[in-house]
């Protein structure tokens, strides 16, 4: 059975330029679901899926924070453009950093639970990579086996080597050094949704063969390197493993065209737009499961000249003066840009229901306030029902300065992904916060 | 290693390639800024560290960068995509781990990850269809025909010129010795996949898998004992040839360079001298050069570079095209074409102007290409670090940055760390700006707190020399209408403005360490924190005798012994586990290490290697040597096997097998022997042209057909045949069955006993029912089935029939043969080449050499008769 989704340029230009949302998904035809719609009619619930929001440089907190907590939280400043969407979204605040310090430790407190692994010195300058693999990659462990994507990497700016290791430059990791590289030209997502136009059986023979070098060549090296090859060999036989998988039955519309922006200014808005739309499709297509979306980069200097911006997102966090209006319209701008892909999400038909009430999905940033690098009050977002697991619609606010790693561990029981304890060291967790679970 | 969690975590393996803790209660810091409230920067010395000075610490042992394998980058994979498969590759790889801009810095520890995989995987593809574009271009990289003729059986010598092919690329690809075993497992790739669609698609499979494999993503370096330094290691002859190549063409080494490798000829440091010298020369050389130098002035970053338009209107993507090839044409001009000293780029007023670029150096004149010029000695920009590239890359998008164009000096060019700001610390000044005040001013406003101070005074009066000049480079007199303040000093020495900089980097006497300290950690791909400035002294010290050009440094570098010592790989321990030992193994065994310092050391396992030809299984896989390599036989492409340390003869192809063309096909010295069912081709001066239409209502023609009876007994090999099939319009040529006396028995008969079966068989133009007439003849005469030969003798009416007794009858349809052969439809076609065709293949699909016919069609049954074993 085939299920149409396309992807139109022209649709995708209209819906950018009119504001308007875009139709995209076709729903799951009804005969392939019980009669109940919650279920496929094979008696599998409707998948479980799990993504991670990422903006860098934290928020301002005295325009962040909700004045109220508790269910049905009132907008704050810079949560208003979320304003339409509480029911499905719980704030997280008061919760502390404990994994060390902002940035790089933001990135891996964050999305690993740990502290992160230094790599080296170079000039004097600490270089970083993660210790373990990132939480859209805990989640896909479990989520993604019957998927052609593992995971979906995606970024609205454009990819800056940080040059410091890979946890300034990518949010997603399978292990150290081994960053999943958001794309961030929306053509090359289309064309990593979309797929090689080669046979399968053919695919299935050259991974086979190269599984047979990787495994030549671990035999030969040392501990070290072994353990690089062994996760090389890992990434290989997912792919082959993928390969058996019975392809989501997708058909795709033109590719989209990269966002051009004014001359060396870089439209962050519109290469979101057409990221959200994308990541709906790959959900609503069931191409994966899991997510993760990287408005910006770590420390990353994207100008946002639409919001009178004249220096880069991180310098401007350090060198605006106090009370630092750009800074507070760019958090205002982020927001606006996670409320693009809640409102896709919403719109984008999932059985009887849609895309918004099956997913969970993390949003946080690598520090509570730029201009400090305070790890207190580090800003957590949880959004989408998560098939009925989140509550969504509460301000939980820790009076006890809980790990902010409870709250990423809530994101994941949102996805039906329980582990024993997430993180480690200070960031080591067992329980979510329960207030946000039904 | 961490305790997992219990979450279905994958392993976290141990990546750790960065100096090891062991050594820091001996290492020394490099000069590291004393970034303290309290601290004054300390001018530099040039000869000591601050340990070495004050500290009672034993002396610095400087450690050299751990050995291991790198993931070539992606300029060195479109190398080796260039040299292995002769194409260019446009597409995707994976991104570097760029390590303060180098990516060489990074290839040592960066892995494969999922998304990698997938990039990798549509390159390997990409790059097959690249270099096996079609037929044509599979068949001229084998050296040998791929696609069979149906008559014909070419599939063992295919199958050796992939493997001829294999044993040569394979090697130059995974830049060591292959096994047989690789060879096999690459040619049943292509033969699977072959014999699903073709051996165009099987050659890309092949190349595929060829560039996801680690053996080609991967450069793998083992070392071996440094007799000079116990418990160290050393690159071997062979890994010293990667390095010298990778480090200065970004390229797997050339055969030059190998043998020199292979015979330890590189351990003698002007042997390494001479081959750096070559190679900066050659076009691979300088591209890398350029690229390199260039990234030490962060040009690559200016294709990311946004500035403010209202302020800066001139700033578009042209002058940015012509600010990097301002700085990539002075490299190369100054480093290459001329030879003139490393420090001459930071005095230099040469440049390379096309554009806009004429308007901001205020030169005369303009062209659309870069071309040489001089900037007006005025203009004072003092070489490299005062042009508009690096200017612009060391400046916000609205304003100059002092501290990122110091910090370039300080860190990139003299090796002086700088901190960030500590952690906790408010960065923000907390307050509006003075709008009167320069910029110079209001950061010296900042400094003047103490924390702040201890950093910024040591990169803001370096940054401040370039305050001439904005933004984009433009020449500036005023900042915010104040006259421009450039007076600044580098470690004691004082200037004015940046060319007065630019003579105090030039003349600094950590310049030329430093620019060596980097260099030999982009030639090892590996962090060289444990190595101090005051190491490669010396290094530089030789240099600058022999001019301190480029050619001289790199000379230097590669004849020193930093460019071949390094340290055994490093894993690490804990506390805890400090003075235990625990099993670890190689290739070739178990053995035991011990946790020193927090480090695993001294697994005394055998050392591993790969094989070579030697009598010795290197690599303990059980076989001993089992090697192949590509040669060329009498026969074409083959390969030759080493054994007990010897290359057997060269094993081509097999020989074709014997068919009827009056040639010793498969050299037994005998011509056209044995042939019971052979092939014969004909060409236009047997067969009228027509023949040759691509119109089956032509090439079906009877007079066509009544070609076969007359050449195949006139071939020598047979004394009859039939069924024409497979019309080369191109070649213009066509093929027969042929049969000799084993297979075929003639008999003279009166035409009326045809006539009994099919009244129409005398018609001309009904030579199909003659066919099936003389077929049922043969049928009734116990001798199977047949064909009328159509050689009919109008004065006797007798027809000459050939029963064919040991041939197998099958019965069809048209339907299944129109699936085989679309023409052969039983309606526009019953007989002729098409149908041939679809019976050739029918009968080969159930084990036979080919058949003819059909020779029976009752209803919508069709007979058709298979002769022969399929080979």
């Amino acid at each position: 059975m085939t299920r149409k989704l396309t992807l139109d340029r022209r649709t995708l230009l209209r819906g950018m330029l009119g504001g308007a949302a875009v139709g995209l998904g076709l729903p799951t035809l009804e005969s392939m679901l019980s009669r109940n719609g919650d279920a496929l009619a094979s008696g599998a619930p409707l998948p479980d899926r799990f993504g991670a929001w990422f903006w860098g440089h934290g928020v301002r907190l005295e325009h962040w924070i909700p004045p109220t907590t508790g269910a049905n939280w009132t907008p704050s400043l810079e949560l208003a453009p979320l304003a339409d969407f509480v029911p499905w979204v719980s704030v997280v605040s008061g919760c502390v950093l404990k994994t060390g310090r902002p940035h790089e430790g933001g990135m891996t407190g964050v999305w690993t639970g740990q502290a992160p692994r230094k790599v080296g010195t170079v000039h004097g300058v600490d270089v970083h990579t993660c210790e373990t693999q990132t939480v859209d990659q805990d989640a896909a462990d479990q989520l993604s086996a019957g998927q052609r994507l593992r995971s979906l990497e995606v970024g609205c700016s454009p990819y800056v080597p940080s040059e410091l290791g890979t946890v300034f430059e990518e949010l997603s990791h399978n292990g150290p050094n081994q960053p999943n590289r958001a794309l961030r030209d929306p053509s090359a997502v289309y064309r990593r949704l979309v797929g090689l136009p080669i046979g399968n059986r053919a695919r299935s023979r050259v991974l086979d063969a190269v599984l047979d070098d990787a495994n030549r060549m671990r035999r030969l090296v040392g501990s070290a390197d072994r353990a690089r090859l062994d996760q090389h060999f890992e990434a290989v036989h997912e792919l082959e493993r993928a390969l058996e998988v019975s392809a989501a039955a997708c058909t795709f519309g033109d590719a989209p065209l990269d966002p051009s922006g004014p001359p060396l200014q870089d439209p962050m808005a519109e290469r979101n737009e057409l990221m959200s739309q994308l990541v709906a499709l790959a959900l609503s297509c069931d191409l994966t499961r899991v997510f993760s979306v990287q408005l910006g980069q770590c420390g990353g200097n994207e100008i946002l000249w639409n919001v009178g911006a004249t220096e880069g997102w991180h310098l401007g966090t350090h060198n605006e003066a106090l009370p630092q209006p750009i800074v507070h319209a760019s958090v205002v701008f982020a927001m606006e840009q996670l409320a693009v892909l809640l409102r896709r999400l919403r719109d984008t038909p999932d059985g009887d229901s849609n895309l918004l009430e099956s997913v969970s999905i993390v949003a946080s940033t690598d520090c509570a306030e730029g201009y400090t690098h305070s790890g207190t009050d580090l800003p957590v977002l949880l959004a989408g029902h998560g098939n009925g697991r989140l509550r969504g619609g509460i301000h939980y606010r820790s009076e006890t300065e809980e790990s902010v790693t409870k709250a990423v561990l809530t994101g994941l029981y949102g996805a039906g992904v329980r582990p024993p304890s997430w993180g480690a060291g200070n960031g080591y967790v067992t329980e979510p916060i329960t207030d946000l679970l039904t | 290693m961490q305790t997992l969690q219990g979450r279905g975590r994958r392993a976290t393996p141990t990546l750790w390639r960065a100096a090891p803790r062991w050594l820091t209660p001996l290492v020394a810091p490099l000069f590291v800024l004393g970034c303290h409230a309290s601290a004054d920067v300390k001018p530099h010395s040039g000869t000591d560290t601050d340990a070495a000075t004050d500290t009672d610490q034993t002396v610095r042992v400087p450690v050299p960068p751990p050995i291991g394998a790198h993931r070539l980058t992606q300029r060195q994979l479109l190398h080796e995509i260039e040299d292995v498969f002769g194409v260019e590759f446009h597409g995707r790889l994976p991104d570097d781990l760029r390590i303060d801009g180098d990516p060489n810095l990074g290839s040592g520890m960066v892995g494969v990850s999922s998304v990698d995989a997938e990039t990798l995987e549509a390159a390997g593809w990409a790059v097959g269809a690249l270099a096996a574009l079609d037929t044509a271009s599979v068949e001229a990289r084998l050296g040998c025909r791929v696609v069979n003729k149906p008559w014909e059986d070419r599939g063992p010598i295919v199958s050796q010129c992939v493997r001829s092919w294999l044993a040569d690329v394979l090697p130059r690809a995974y830049r060591r010795p292959v096994q047989q075993d690789e060879v096999d497992t690459l040619a049943a790739v292509e033969e699977a996949v072959a014999a699903d669609a073709d051996h165009v698609a099987g050659m890309q499979a092949v190349v595929a898998t060829i560039v996801q494999s680690p053996s080609f993503l991967y450069r793998f370096e083992f070392g071996e004992p440094d007799p000079n330094h116990p418990g160290e290691l050393r690159a071997t002859g062979e890994e010293l040839a990667s390095r010298l190549s990778y480090f200065l063409t970004d390229s797997a080494p050339d055969d030059a360079l190998v043998a020199d490798g292979r015979a330890g000829r590189l351990r003698d440091p002007d042997v390494r001298r001479a081959h750096a010298v070559r190679l900066i020369a050659t076009p691979r050389g300088r591209e890398s050069t350029v690229a390199y130098v260039g990234s030490l002035f962060h040009v690559d970053e200016l294709p990311r570079l946004e500035k403010d338009p209202a302020l800066f209107p001139a700033f578009d993507a042209e002058l940015v095209g012509a600010m990097a090839d301002d700085v990539n044409g002075l490299i190369a001009s100054v480093l290459l074409d001329q030879q003139r000293p490393y420090a001459d780029l930071f005095t230099t007023d040469e440049a390379w102007v096309r554009g806009a670029l004429f308007d901001v150096y205020g030169i005369d004149g303009g062209s659309a290409v870069a071309v040489q010029a001089q900037i007006p000695a005025e203009q004072r920009r003092g070489g490299v670090l005062g042009r508009a590239a690096v200017l612009a890359v060391g400046a916000h998008a609205t304003q100059n940055s002092p501290v990122r164009r110091g910090k370039l000096v300080r860190s990139r060019l003299l090796c002086q760390p700088v901190p960030p700001p500590p952690p906790g610390v408010n960065t923000n000044l907390n307050q509006l700006p003075d709008p009167d005040l320069t910029l110079r001013e209001r950061l010296e406003e900042h400094v003047a707190d103490p924390v702040c101070a201890s950093c910024h005074k040591a990169l803001d009066p370096i940054g401040f020399g370039f305050e001439g000049f904005d933004a984009i480079g433009q020449s500036r007199t005023t900042d915010n209408n104040r006259p421009v303040d450039a007076h600044g000093d580098l470690d004691g020495v004082t200037f004015d403005d940046a060319a007065g900089l630019g003579t105090a980097v030039a003349a600094h006497p950590d310049l030329l360490p430093c620019f060596l300290l980097g260099s030999l950690g982009h030639a090892t791909g590996t962090n060289t924190e444990a190595i101090a400035l005051d190491d490669l002294r010396p290094v530089a010290e030789e240099a600058t005798r022999n001019g301190a050009t480029y050619e001289a440094l790199m000379q230097a570098l590669v004849a020193s012994e930093w460019f071949e010592r390094a340290s055994p790989p490093v894993d690490v321990c804990s506390a805890d586990e400090e003075g235990t030992t625990r099993a670890c193994d190689s290739f070739c065994g178990a053995g035991l290490e011990t946790c020193t310092d927090g480090v695993w050391h001294g697994c005394d396992a055998k050392v591993e290697a790969f094989e070579s030809c030697d009598a010795v299984d290197q690599d303990c896989d059980g076989m001993v040597d089992d090697l192949v390599e590509a040669c060329v036989s009498d026969l074409g492409p083959g390969v030759s096997t080493c054994t007990d340390g010897g290359w057997s003869e060269c094993a081509g192809p097999p020989p074709p097998p014997e068919t009827c063309n009056g040639q010793d096909d498969d050299l037994d010295g005998l011509t056209d022997e044995d042939l019971p069912i052979s092939f014969l081709s004909v060409d236009e001066s047997d067969m009228p042209t027509h023949c040759f239409s691509d119109l089956p209502s032509l090439n079906s023609s009877p007079e066509c057909e009544d070609v076969g009876p007359r050449v195949c007994g006139e071939s020598g090999c047979a004394i009859t045949g039939g069924s024409l099939r497979e019309i080369d319009t191109t070649a213009r040529t066509g093929m027969f069955v042929c049969l000799d006396d084993t297979q075929v028995t003639l008999s003279l008969i009166q035409t009326s006993r045809l006539l009994a079966y099919q009244p129409t068989c005398t018609r001309v133009d009904h030579r199909f029912e003659c066919q099936l007439a003389a077929a049922a003849w043969c049928a009734d005469e116990g001798k199977t089935t047949g064909f009328a030969t159509m050689t009919t003798d109008t004065r006797t009416q007798t027809e000459e029939v050939a029963c064919v007794e040991g041939a197998t009858v099958l019965t069809t349809s048209y339907g299944e043969l129109s699936a085989l052969s679309p023409d052969c439809d039983g309606v526009v076609l019953q007989s002729g080449p098409a149908c041939h065709d679809a019976i050739h293949a029918l009968c080969r699909e159930s084990g036979f050499l080919t058949g003819i016919g059909p020779v029976g069609l009752q209803g919508d049954v069709v007979s058709v008769a298979c002769l022969g074993s399929a080979p």
